[in-house]
């Protein structure tokens, strides 16, 4: 399968002044060297707690922000390095869907200028041509023809951000980053819309990368997992591996406290002790340690630990792994 | 053979606004016992918030108004009491902690402070004996270092801290009731948990009954012992945990299970059609027919009774009539 993305040692750091003298000036450091790689056809699951950066990366990826160092590739672009008329042409191949669907939609155009918006900038389509490509994009999300004159505050959550999946795919995209796409609608329309991306990933194989908080929307809907925190991926592995056979202390501890909502499988809980640190004053050697209930070596507070290959595919980022032979 | 500490009767609150009346809680039955944790689930707009605000006599009036049905607590109907009383019992008798600790913190006073009023206007002390039971308090809850987090501000601390404090303040006068409103939606999936283990905790030490309002079923299962699924301002099903989860009897909680993902099952979820009916103008009979797969003619015309199909266990739903 041929890769689709790819980050190599992606950084991200947002200067903050603290006093008002700007004598001392400090950084949240929300991202700091990612490396992964989509393949395609895959859908990547992005998962994290507050703060931990999988936003930042999801707007590095679409070129919202610039990261501080490291590269993107899209399809083997340097996307940072593409000029003006490539990149237009690179935006195309991919579509963002974000968690709001009541601030994603411009509430003073109607759905038509919403998705035609995309069409009109990139293609020549005009008239009956553009009218028949929106009625059907509108069909492949489930909405009918006479939601192209109405806007967007006459649509519930859930069938605002089938209108947002919508306008992403006009411009037949090949890469979706879907931001949180189901975090703010209830659980009867999350799952109308879930099923909807995995059916359309079928029929346009489409190559996702989904962030979320909500680890069992993404155990259902991915087939690999990065977890991150405070700014780096700690764990990558298939959703079987990282749901049931977890490495790293913060993934074990993550997967056993999620609630799930199935009384047979309850899992013992690893409480984790404190709070977050604050990515402006990062912990030195692993950013975990403060909170782990595994790291006792030295070396958890001197060294960084690097993502490794444990084999098949799942990498680890922490000095206690073993590499299994 | 279980004690009942609260029963609401057929409990109607409206919304009187400008596009109509919203009938938000449409003659509710719900029932908590001694000892118990019970959970209130259902999707937006169901009405569970304004069932914990309709116990505490804390609807926004207006627009807001009970306008029929009995609160039973402890025996006396709590509809029927002046709001003098309302207050000797809100913070004292049954306690109430809501979502966003931050926006229920008082900004300008200290944490220290908003926890001994609590103690202060409830019970009789002095300040001192107030600030050494907020110290226990707060020891209770596991804050670090109790004494010095007297005389923080709550923008000194983070959300799970503020959350504990919540829980502090509202179980200082031993209640025997705690209303949590989705407690820890707000908070971090380690940090909801570590807030979790410590009501679950605290449960267990204090035998405080619990009232937990939540639209994650995954914190139900956690939970609770009890549960009461509420649609549209109505409870349709209320049965135990185990039968809740296992052998749902309503269409809507059946799509409510088949709708979420749960963990290690690949495969379709299930869709419950259509959306939630106007409150303001619902259907006549069950308001949940609209999106039913199993309706009948009845459906239409009438609301279910509440029916005991088996031991711990009540549906309304005409399917279940004999």
């Amino acid at each position: 399968m041929s890769v689709v993305l790819k980050l190599t040692n992606v950084r991200k750091y947002f200067p903050t002044t603290k006093s008002f003298s700007q004598r001392k000036k400090e950084y949240v450091k929300a991202v700091e060297d990612v490396s992964f790689i989509i393949r395609e056809g895959e859908t990547v699951g992005l998962v994290g707690e507050s703060g931990c950066g999988k936003t930042t990366v999801g707007r590095i990826i679409l070129r919202l922000i610039a990261p501080t160092a490291g590269q993107v590739f899209f399809r083997d672009q340097d996307l940072f390095a593409l000029r003006k008329e490539e990149l237009r042409k690179t935006r195309k191949k991919m579509g963002v869907v974000f968690q709001d669907p009541y601030s994603s939609l411009n509430p003073r155009m109607s759905i038509q200028e919403i998705v035609a918006e995309p069409l009109k900038i990139h293609t020549n389509l005009k008239g009956l041509e553009l009218q028949e490509r929106m009625v059907e994009l509108l069909k492949q999300v489930g909405l009918k023809e006479d939601c192209l004159r109405r806007y967007p505050h006459e649509f519930s959550g859930g069938q605002r951000q089938r209108i947002a999946i919508a306008r992403a795919l006009a411009l037949n995209p090949a890469f979706l980053v879907l931001d949180e796409p189901t975090s703010a609608l209830d659980v009867s329309v999350q799952a109308q819309v879930l099923n909807l991306i995995i059916e359309l990933q079928k029929e346009l194989n489409l190559t996702y990368l989904f962030i979320s908080h909500d680890l069992i929307v993404v155990e259902y809907i991915a087939d690999r997992i990065m977890v991150m925190y405070l700014g780096r991926l700690v764990e990558i592995g298939s959703t079987d591996k990282i749901f049931n056979h977890p490495i790293h202390p913060y993934t074990k501890a993550l997967t056993s406290v999620i609630p799930i909502p199935d009384i047979c499988q309850q899992r013992k809980e690893i409480f984790l002790e404190g709070d977050v640190p604050s990515p402006v004053n990062v912990p030195s050697g692993c950013s975990f340690h403060t909170r782990c209930p595994e790291a006792k070596e030295e070396v958890c507070k001197r060294e960084i630990p690097i993502l490794k290959d444990l084999g098949q595919e799942h990498w680890v980022a922490c000095h206690l792994a073993k590499v299994e032979s | 053979m279980k004690e009942m500490l609260l029963e609401i009767k057929e409990l109607e609150t409206h919304f009187f606004t400008y596009e109509g009346v919203v009938k938000a809680l449409n003659k509710l039955d719900l029932t908590i016992y001694k000892g118990e944790t019970l959970g209130l689930v259902g999707e937006t707009g169901c009405g569970k918030s304004v069932t914990a605000l309709s116990i505490l006599r804390l609807v926004p009036a207006p627009p807001g108004k009970i306008v029929g049905g009995k609160v039973f607590f402890e025996g006396e109907n709590l509809l029927e009491k002046g709001e003098k009383e309302m207050r000797k019992i809100r913070g004292s008798k049954i306690s109430m902690i809501f979502q966003n600790p931050t926006s229920s913190l008082n900004p300008v006073f200290t944490v220290g402070n908003q926890v001994t009023i609590v103690t202060r206007t409830h019970q009789k002390g002095s300040k001192r004996e107030a600030q050494k039971k907020a110290t226990e308090m707060f020891e209770l809850v596991r804050l670090p270092d109790p004494e010095r987090t007297l005389w923080k501000y709550p923008h000194e601390l983070s959300g799970g801290m503020q959350q504990r404090i919540m829980i502090a303040m509202a179980l200082s006068c031993e209640p025997s009731l705690l209303i949590a409103d989705e407690p820890t939606t707000a908070l971090d999936v380690t940090i909801q948990a570590q807030v979790l283990n410590l009501i679950k905790r605290l449960k267990e030490e204090t035998k405080t009954s619990i009232l937990l309002i939540t639209h994650n079923l995954g914190i139900v299962a956690k939970m609770c012992d009890r549960v009461v699924v509420m649609y549209a301002g109505e409870a349709v099903e209320e049965a135990s945990l185990n039968k809740i989860f296992e052998a749902p009897k309503h269409p809507y909680t059946m799509g409510l299970l088949g709708a979420i993902p749960k963990l290690n099952q690949k495969g379709k979820l299930e869709v419950i059609k259509g959306s939630v009916c106007s409150l303001i103008d619902p259907p006549q009979g069950c308001r949940f027919y609209p999106r039913c797969s199993s309706f009948t003619e009845i459906c239409q015309k009438e609301k279910p009774a509440r029916v005991k199909i088996e031991e711990d266990h009540f549906v309304s739903c005409h399917l279940y009539n004999f």
